[in-house]
């Protein structure tokens, strides 16, 4: 059974061992090597291996954030080496992890799974994302990584105006850009610094950062003037909201 | 605070067991040595003990409130004294009163009470000690235990305390990662991989040896970081360069045992291993008479990953230095042109 492999590792070593494991597995060609997320998440979505090899802790963007930018469900096997990122979590979504360092046995298990699963059910994108919830379910994000029709990008949080719902999607305002991402704002709202970013409306979490007054609107509500001129409205809790956290 | 002996069953069994108690003796008294009838006898034992009972209760107040360790005995003993004034003239006049009232014909038994006073005084007196006396002693047994659960409870948080110094010395992710890069080696190049597993233990064995309280000399720090740096050479090949510039003035310098590694270990996590591209790590070394400077930058991922302040890593050491040498400004960050710079400084020891 043919299968293109790529691993996005960044310790040379490491990636050596899986090469010299990979050696018995005659029908399994490794496409690609990379030390960098980034480099690994557009080559992934380029030259659409059938098989990933992802540490977690990489150069630039995270395995998980990889997984975020993936335009179709290859099959993955994590490679870790500390059990930081509660992987049991997705334990029955990934084909399999490696905890660091492992035995040529416990790699052709992994190998044999991989097997069964590409002939029994390939994964879909839906489970990815579940999987990239329930790990990501207690970090407070420092950047958020999306992928366009044309590019990938990596966001860093300080630079966001504010998210905007828009049905299924969210829409993340900077000051020079604007990207979709299919995810909800409870998602943005639980992972946030609660000290930057508010919810002071149903359908915006603002940067506080960025908001320069705030005026009278109706009665019960206010619009939210940001230092570039725009202007969100803001609704009565969000108001409560944002008056707790800036203590006025 | 509420009165102790209110607070639970087994306080108020004993208070008033001890009540009923003085008032059958008293009545026994009475009637045995006063020739008092029986009725006068019973009645005088229950009205002067029910009255003192119920002061005693207020005198817990008294108490509660001089404090042997703010006050001045002085002025403890001028406070019960009045205290004990007041409560003594309330119970025999209101007990007198009672009496007087329950038997207002009684010429003899009124007679009794009159020139009964200056006895009563007396025995006032004597439950006032004992009554405060108990208190006191309530006061003690609290306090004790008290202390006891405190001194458990700071037992649990220096234990808590040394696991977390453990934890820190072996960082689980530069543990496993070493593993298996050894791993890695035995099949390319078993001599490499046997000088990282000598490597790996001399780390290993430096740093169960320390405590979080010793003090080595730069020197032994500088040797013990260069074997750290070199394993890590080996995972991240040509993206980690490191120098060290150390005078030999400064290598007889004494400093806190682990504190050049944290320093290391911080710059490589945050400037070598997010970024694809070969970085820099280096350090350099001062020192004069009064203190050592150590001055270790490294380069940063440009744009996204610009640090703002010190990170849990720098956090630690700061809190280290703050608690040996009670000072809270001997660590400096700072950041410009893509180098990231922390300035620490190592007060000379006295001694």
């Amino acid at each position: 059974m043919y299968m293109k492999a790529i691993i996005v590792e960044d310790e040379d070593p490491a990636r050596e061992l899986l090469r010299k494991f990979l050696e018995p597995f005659t029908d399994i060609e490794i496409i690609g090597e990379y030390i960098d997320g980034f480099e690994g998440a557009k080559a992934i979505n380029q030259q659409k291996p059938d098989l990933v090899f992802l540490d977690i802790q990489l150069p630039r963007i995270t395995g998980i954030e990889i997984l975020e930018l993936l335009e179709y469900s290859p099959m993955i096997i994590f490679t870790t080496a500390y059990d930081e990122y509660a992987i049991k979590a997705f334990e029955k979504n990934a084909v399999d992890y490696l905890m660091k360092p492992f035995s040529k046995e416990r790699f052709a298990q992994a190998i044999e799974r991989v097997k069964t699963r590409k002939i029994n059910q390939p994964e879909t994108i839906d489970n990815i994302q579940q999987i990239t919830e329930n790990l990501t379910s207690d970090i407070n994000l420092t950047r958020i990584v999306i992928k366009s029709p044309k590019a990938m990008n990596i966001i860093p949080i300080d630079e966001i105006l504010y998210f905007e719902a828009q049905d299924d999607y969210v829409m993340i305002h900077t000051s020079t850009a604007r990207h979709m991402k299919k995810q909800t704002m409870k998602f943005f709202e639980d992972r946030l610094n609660p000290a930057q970013f508010v919810r002071i409306h149903r359908s915006y979490i603002a940067n506080v950062n960025f908001i320069n007054k705030l005026e009278p609107y109706t009665k019960d509500t206010f619009i939210a003037v940001f230092k570039n001129g725009i202007k969100l409205n803001v609704s009565n809790t969000g108001y409560k909201a944002l008056k707790e956290r800036l203590a006025f | 605070m509420q009165n102790p002996i209110l607070s639970n069953k087994v306080g108020i069994i004993l208070f008033l067991a001890g009540w009923v108690i003085f008032a059958i003796l008293q009545s026994i008294i009475l009637y045995v040595y006063y020739n008092l009838s029986l009725e006068y006898a019973i009645a005088d034992g229950i009205v002067f003990n029910l009255v003192y009972g119920i002061l005693s209760i207020g005198i817990w107040f008294w108490v509660r409130y001089t404090d042997f360790e703010k006050q001045k005995v002085i002025n403890i003993v001028l406070n019960h004294i009045a205290s004990a004034t007041i409560s003594i003239l309330i119970w025999i006049t209101i007990s007198n009163f009672i009496l007087r009232n329950i038997f207002p014909t009684d010429n003899i038994f009124l007679e009794f009470l009159s020139s009964a006073i200056p006895l009563r005084i007396a025995i006032g007196v004597v439950l006032y000690i004992l009554t405060s006396l108990i208190y006191y002693l309530i006061i003690y047994i609290q306090n004790f235990r008290e202390q006891m659960l405190r001194e458990a409870e700071i037992k649990n948080l220096v234990r808590d305390a040394e696991l977390n110094w453990l934890k820190h010395q072996i960082n689980p992710h530069f543990l496993f990662n070493s593993l298996n890069s050894i791993s890695s080696l035995t099949m390319s190049n078993p001599d490499k991989a046997q000088e990282m597993v000598i490597r790996l233990s001399d780390l290993l064995r430096y740093s169960l040896k320390q405590s979080s309280d010793s003090f080595v000399t730069i020197s032994d720090e500088i040797s013990n970081c260069i074997k750290y740096l070199e394993i890590e050479k080996v995972r991240f090949g040509k993206r980690l360069n490191y120098t060290i510039d150390a005078p030999d003035n400064v290598m007889a310098f004494q400093v806190p045992a682990m504190i050049l590694q944290p320093l290391f270990e911080n710059a490589i996590k945050h400037g070598i291993a997010p970024s694809p591209e070969p970085g820099e790590v280096k350090v350099l070394l001062e020192s004069n008479p009064n203190y050592l400077k150590i001055i270790l930058s490294n380069t940063m991922l440009g744009g996204e990953n610009t640090p703002k302040g010190m990170g849990v890593g720098l956090s630690n050491i700061a809190r280290r230095l703050s608690l040996l040498y009670a000072q809270n400004d001997l660590i400096q960050a700072k950041s410009n042109n893509n180098y990231f710079t922390v300035e620490v400084i190592i007060p000379k020891l006295n001694r």
